[in-house]
């Protein structure tokens, strides 16, 4: 083989990819390893850092304030499981339906709260859910309801979270729904409305288990995010009241910076990702995914 | 023979350049970051005067976004790289960066002893690590009690501030009175219902704090303890206060009349006066009430301070700059009058510049109430473990307030968690 084919088949194409790999490995491998490293050191402000093995994972597990994160943040997964996935199926069969009109304004608008900064999005969402002036208790009032503190009540500010996260994301999983939808072959449809299957039963018997793939996708990718919600919670209570909406990464940003404890913090982003892990396999088993599909 | 001229002509030129170049003395950049947009306005023309006056050294001012002033210069001195010359922190964000054994910052108790007779001295105690002084403090921000003269004479109250001095001498005869202009519409006050801030006031007139000067924590005494009772109370019990808005909602619900008084320091109050513009004309100011035994009328709450880094290569450069801009009292009043923060200077506080009528406050000399209250400024000492301290009294407040714990129980939860983490 000459010259030509090594440069052609050998070594141009990595060169093409070096960049990728270059980048990836100085900005996200590196980093990964080198957190794990710092997660077994008393890393706590400037200077040297002692090695104290599994010190901060032990600390970790007697940690009231670790705990109540974990709480919450399962409290904001569970919620938005539950609210957001289906809205975002909803919302991809009323924008893929053929009867609705200006469909791509409807797209775009369910879209636009993804693209919108999340400073953005916490000023208006503070505003709306403001004890006195806010949109929500305006029109619990003119319903003749006592008015709700959102943010500053312990009970219910997660769910005020859960609410800014399904409004934020929703049009997001609508996207991967849609996609999903528009792939599933019409003809499906057509037959079975020949058998005269009804709406429902086309849902129940051709849109759903065509979907399950992008389900899948979906739920997982949804669980990850979930598990790592930070901005919401920072930018609209800043964790409170009295550490009622601190999620987990939350917590970790106060331990490594507010605190100066960079050792706990990765610690705590370990655990995490020990958690991520576990349920996106368990999820991964669940939907089928490591089943060998015959031919 | 012309070619030749020109040949020694240019090499000439060359030959003088290069000796001008190398006889050039080189400038030295000292960069400056801050995240204040009022400090900004006043520190500007200072520099540019600075300059004029110290014409081998530029000044680099940076404003970014807070987070990048703070959690920034942390990853700056994490990294080694990137470490701006002088920068501003704010108070409780100072401490972090002496929690290991590195000092990032240049000790300035030596550069600043010549001055300290003419600083507030309370001041210092917040940047005072080690026994030594790390920092110039930008301000004092003592506290006063501003109320709502039109609501005090609608309740058949007195509202010239020297007749309500004396009917709120003390936080009793607030929670008095407060009944008395408290109704469906209108509390006496608004508190937070979940962070320390004006708490953390009231138990600085009493001498405590969450930490005392050998640096222990003191979070759950019983001054801390009687106080968040009392705060307790005004909301829950007697329901003369009002837990705070977040946000813009707190300045409309003032500017609406939703409360007769507020209290806060000089920066706190300049807000409400800024973003009030309804209820100017209608507000008078006093010092705040005093707690039986204790005749401190003031407290302080917040501020900020400049600091050389260790990573200066000309930190003479940057103490002629920080001497210039901080310490000397010709921009002291301009200080006052853009941001409505006082200057830790004694003679800028009893400066005449000060004591001019306040449209806002009915014409009342508030710069002249907030001079004197400036010199009351109680002292207290920062601590390293600061940070975590103030989440979980924040939290015991949070807690004690809903009623899920009583003070006592979340005061001494939060202690003990602090304790913990210095251990």
């Amino acid at each position: 083989m000459g010259k030509k084919y090594w440069r052609r088949n050998l070594i141009y194409p990595y060169l093409f990819i070096l960049p990728f790999i270059v980048f990836f490995m100085v900005f996200d491998i590196w980093p990964i390893f080198h957190s794990l490293s710092i997660s077994f050191l008393d890393m706590i402000g400037l200077g040297k850092a002692n090695f104290i093995g599994l010190g901060n994972y032990s600390r970790l597990f007697s940690d009231a304030n670790f705990y109540q994160s974990l709480r919450n943040t399962v409290h904001y997964v569970i919620g938005t499981t539950l609210l957001q996935i289906p809205a975002a199926l909803l919302l991809a069969l009323v924008v893929n339906s053929m009867v609705l009109k200006l469909r791509s304004f409807f797209r775009t608008s369910a879209f636009l709260p993804v693209i919108t900064s999340a400073p953005a999005v916490s000023i208006i969402f503070t505003t709306i859910l403001d004890y006195r002036y806010g949109l929500f208790n305006m029109l619990l009032e003119k319903a003749g309801l006592s008015p709700v503190n959102w943010l500053q009540d312990m009970n219910l500010v997660m769910w005020s979270i859960i609410l800014v996260g399904v409004w934020r994301f929703a049009g997001y999983n609508m996207i991967y729904f849609l996609a999903g939808l528009q792939g599933i072959p019409p003809e499906l449809y057509e037959a079975a409305a020949i058998d005269g299957a009804k709406k429902w039963q086309l849902f129940r018997y051709i849109t759903f288990p065509c979907l399950r793939p992008v389900l899948a996708f979906v739920f997982i990718t949804h669980m990850i995010g979930a598990l790592q919600v930070f901005e919401i919670p920072y930018l609209l209570t800043q964790g409170g009241p009295a550490g009622a909406s601190t999620t987990i990464n939350l917590y970790l940003y106060q331990n490594a910076f507010s605190f100066f404890r960079f050792g706990y913090g990765c610690s705590i982003a370990y655990l995490l990702f020990l958690i991520i892990f576990i349920i996106s396999l368990g999820q991964m088993k669940f939907f089928g995914l490591f089943r060998r599909e015959v031919a | 023979m012309k070619k030749w001229s020109i040949i020694l002509a240019l090499t000439a030129i060359l030959v003088l350049s290069g000796v001008l170049i190398a006889g050039a003395k080189e400038k030295i950049t000292l960069n400056f970051i801050d995240w204040s947009y009022t400090r900004e306005q006043w520190i500007r023309p200072v520099i540019s005067k600075f300059e004029k006056a110290y014409p081998d050294i530029k000044i680099n001012f940076k404003r970014l976004a807070f987070a990048a002033c703070h959690d920034g210069l942390q990853t700056a001195f994490m990294a080694g790289k990137g470490i701006p010359e002088v920068v501003t922190q704010e108070i409780s964000w100072f401490g972090r960066f002496f929690k290991g054994e590195e000092r990032p910052f240049v000790d300035l108790t030596d550069l600043l002893a010549p001055y300290r007779p003419k600083l507030v001295e309370a001041r210092l105690g917040p940047y005072t690590f080690f026994g030594r002084v790390w920092a110039i403090p930008n301000d004092v921000h003592p506290a006063a009690l501003i109320y709502r003269r039109d609501f005090f004479s609608e309740a058949g109250l007195p509202s010239e501030p020297a007749e309500v001095e004396k009917l709120l001498a003390n936080w009793e005869d607030f929670l008095e009175v407060g009944k008395k202009l408290t109704r469906p519409d209108r509390h006496a006050i608004f508190i937070p219902g979940a962070d320390f801030g004006y708490l953390m006031m009231m138990v600085l007139q009493q001498g405590s704090w969450a930490f005392n000067e050998k640096g222990e924590v003191t979070l759950d005494n019983d001054i801390n303890i009687r106080t968040l009772q009392f705060y307790v109370d005004m909301l829950n019990k007697y329901k003369i206060a009002a837990p705070s808005p977040a946000g813009a909602a707190f300045y409309s619900a003032i500017d609406e009349g939703k409360v007769a008084a507020a209290m806060g320091p000089d920066w706190h109050l300049g807000y409400i006066k800024k973003y009030t513009p309804k209820s100017a004309g209608k507000w008078g100011a006093i010092p705040l009430p005093v707690w039986p035994g204790y005749n401190v009328r003031t407290a302080t709450w917040g501020g900020s301070a400049f600091a050389i880094t260790k990573a200066c290569k000309y930190p003479e450069a940057a103490w002629e700059f920080m001497k210039f801009a901080f310490l000397e009292k010709e921009n002291g009043v301009i200080r006052w009058l853009a941001a409505y923060q006082l200057p830790p200077l004694k003679e800028i506080i009893e400066s005449p510049g000060l004591r001019v009528p306040d449209p806002y406050f009915t014409n009342q000399t508030f710069g002249e109430l907030m001079a004197k209250l400036a010199l009351e400024v109680p002292v207290y000492y920062m601590s390293i473990y600061w940070p975590e301290a103030a989440t979980y009294w924040a939290e015991a407040v949070g807690h004690a307030v809903a009623m899920k714990k009583t003070p006592e129980e979340a005061l001494k939860e939060a202690a003990e968690k602090v304790r913990k983490i210095m251990k």
